[in-house]
């Protein structure tokens, strides 16, 4: 039995809704860039006892764990209601050391104001991508129907991308913001693809144009697909500490995958649809 | 091989080669989030003009200096941001209260202004004295001077020193200062013989900020990111061993597509060109590779590994019998897409935060170098083979 394009380009659309939803009631983890506060990180090199270290520490501190071939990776994140110092001062008495450098540790703070600005700059940044993004994407196409679908497509990806960050609780940060605007370029390179060669190309009928335009957009989605996957390997096993790219490689390896719905089920729907009805209707 | 003697061929070859010899002689600085160090970024209470940005950048350059760090970069962002990049382990509890001191000294007896921090002739590194831990200093004649003035006959009253209007210490006034005659030597105490390290830091911000005189304005933190280097060469091996990874597994799944190693080899060399191109361009014009440099690089490789594969498909594609017209469409894509990319990370410069601003900068050099310099060459190299083996 063959499914009507109509209600596969559906599935994408109603796995957004979902997202949506999922937003709405889990809502987003924010880094310490979006709430303001500190974050630090060691590699002590033997296992630690969480509670025992928290004793140590001042109260409304959050530590964190997970193992990995270098030592234990430990998380500790505070507000900026929270005095630095005293959590460093703990630390170096809990592990012993006179320096912190001994642990391998990074330190994060940001302020208050940077924070609150934070968010309208980093939402702005998105809103203003997208629509500087949407108008190239005219620009390119000139018609109104197959350019909606593209930046359709990438609104779907990024929801998407943001639902699987608030189900698998991914903090919005700085690295996060970067992923998603990587994203809204990769997702947008595919559906341009698709619609350049099923309304540009003048071989084959529709089906051969767009059986050809998966297999070369399969093929892209699946090598960025494959370098974030291993990405997310080599930091989650070999580097924990450098979880900025792991967040970064996660967002990505989602929303690619998001994006081979949106573009080879939404995109492709409403493209035939066009092309079949909608131009036969002018 | 005429290949080579092809214009655009060519290009790279001698962008790839330049890159190399670029790298090798002035090889590639990364940034403190990288190679383990502390960057600090403070704001003004108001915006101000550029030359109290400069007067600002050099009293912070002299603090730092006068606590001994040297090998620091400063640095204005907009009218009210200044950047700090230390590029090696530092006390930072110490260093924030340093940079954050604005510095306005004033000494009082009785409610009269006796000396201020533009008296000090000479202040030496907070100690040990006679009288406790401390800051000694030497006031300059007319310093002196007006100090005798204002404490003559005031013996066994309080000197009030106060540092940006908070009182830090108020010793006695021995009679022996108080004769009306200029004495230049004092010592601020700021504790007793056992300082403790919020007590040291105090002194050393007190002597800093002596030292290098006082900010036009009020300084605030706003963001401070410390790594250990250890942590840094851990991070840029980290980044080698992915990349290196993601390379050969990003060339598996070409293999597999197009198996032929005469598509597979071509694509995987213009890609690896493409990361040295950017690489030489970012030693050329000094930019520090930092994480989000890392980020860029992977965003637009990626995007030229994408746009090699749309080349190659449209020029082995069956149907076109015209090469020309197939590389035309092929091109008609990858400025479309460069052209999205490059519209989605433009928004990003006005952003006030600066690790996305060197995202975007990376991202679009990366683009730029892939449209101008590998694609075309790579579109070529795929036409070249494709005339001879199909």
């Amino acid at each position: 039995m063959k499914l009507d394009y109509k209600v596969l380009a559906l599935i994408p659309i109603i796995l957004t809704l979902i997202s949506g939803v999922i937003i709405y009631t889990m809502g987003l983890k924010e880094s310490v860039d979006v709430s303001g506060g500190v974050e630090i990180t060691i590699t002590a090199p033997k296992d630690v006892d969480v509670k025992k270290l928290k004793e140590y520490l001042p109260p409304g501190v959050e530590v964190k764990k997970s193992l990995s071939p270098s030592g234990t990776f430990i998380i500790i994140r505070a507000g900026s209601d929270v005095n630095t110092e005293e959590i460093l001062n703990g630390l170096k008495e809990f592990f012993q050391v006179s320096n912190l450098e001994e642990l391998k540790y990074s330190q994060k703070e940001i302020s208050p104001i940077l924070s609150k600005r934070f968010w309208s700059d980093g939402l702005k940044a998105i809103a203003f991508a997208f629509l500087f993004m949407a108008v190239v994407v005219y620009l390119v196409f000139r018609s109104p129907v197959p350019s909606l679908a593209v930046i359709l497509a990438a609104i779907s990806d990024i929801v998407m991308a943001l639902g699987f960050m608030s189900l698998f609780s991914i903090p919005v940060s700085t690295a996060t913001i970067a992923a998603l605007l990587m994203l809204i370029g990769y997702s947008v390179d595919t559906d341009i693809l698709l619609t350049t060669r099923v309304l540009k190309r003048k071989v084959g009928n529709i089906e051969d144009r767009i059986k050809e335009a998966m297999k070369t957009g399969i093929t892209m989605s699946l090598t960025t697909i494959v370098a974030m996957l291993v990405l997310y390997l080599v930091v989650t096993y070999l580097v924990p500490a450098a979880i900025l790219l792991r967040d970064i490689a996660l967002v990505i390896l989602f929303g690619l995958i998001a994006d081979l719905l949106t573009t080879w089920l939404t995109n492709v729907g409403i493209l035939k649809y066009y092309l079949v009805e909608y131009r036969k209707g002018e | 091989m005429d290949i080579l003697k092809d214009s655009k061929v060519l290009v790279l070859v001698v962008s790839v080669i330049l890159s190399i010899l670029i790298i090798a002689f002035k090889g590639i600085s990364f940034g403190v989030d990288l190679s383990g160090g502390t960057v600090i970024v403070l704001k003004t209470s108001e915006p101000v003009s550029q030359e109290n940005m400069t007067v600002i950048t050099e009293v912070l350059r002299s603090r730092l200096n006068a606590y001994g760090l040297s090998d620091i970069t400063i640095y204005s962002r907009g009218s009210d941001e200044i950047v700090v990049e230390i590029p090696k382990d530092a006390d930072v509890e110490r260093i924030k209260k340093i940079l954050t001191q604005q510095g306005v000294f004033v000494a009082k007896i009785d409610n009269k202004t006796a000396y201020t921090g533009r008296d000090i002739e000479y202040v030496e590194e907070p100690k040990l004295t006679p009288n406790g831990y401390g800051v000694v200093l030497k006031l300059t004649e007319e310093g002196a001077r007006k100090f005798a003035e204002v404490a003559y006959g005031k013996g066994g009253h309080r000197v009030e020193l106060y540092m940006d209007g908070k009182l830090i210490s108020a010793p006695v006034l021995s009679p022996g200062l108080a004769d009306g005659r200029p004495h230049r030597d004092q010592i601020i105490t700021v504790a007793g013989s056992n300082p403790t390290k919020e007590e040291i830091d105090e002194a050393w911000a007190i002597y800093t900020a002596l030292k290098s005189g006082s900010l036009p304005v009020k300084l605030e933190i706003e963001y401070i990111n410390t790594i250990s280097p250890t942590l840094g060469e851990e991070f840029i091996k980290g980044a080698l061993i992915a990349g290196f990874f993601a390379f050969l597994a990003v060339g598996t799944v070409i293999a597999f597509r197009y198996k032929k190693p005469s598509i597979v080899i071509p694509i995987l060399i213009t890609c690896a060109s493409e990361i040295l191109i950017i690489l030489g361009v970012a030693s050329l014009i000094n930019w520090k590779l930092d994480l989000a440099s890392i980020a860029g690089i992977i965003a637009s490789v990626g995007t030229g590994v994408d746009d090699q594969i749309v080349i190659t498909d449209e020029t082995l594609s069956k149907g076109s019998k015209k090469i020309k017209s197939s590389i035309k469409r092929a091109f008609f894509i990858i400025f479309a897409a460069a052209g999205t990319t490059i519209a989605a990370m433009l928004p990003l410069f006005v952003m006030s935060i600066g690790m996305l601003k060197g995202f975007a900068i990376t991202t679009i050099i990366g683009v730029l170098i892939g449209i101008f310099i590998t694609r075309p060459a790579f579109a070529r190299i795929i036409q070249y083979i494709a005339k001879r083996e199909f």
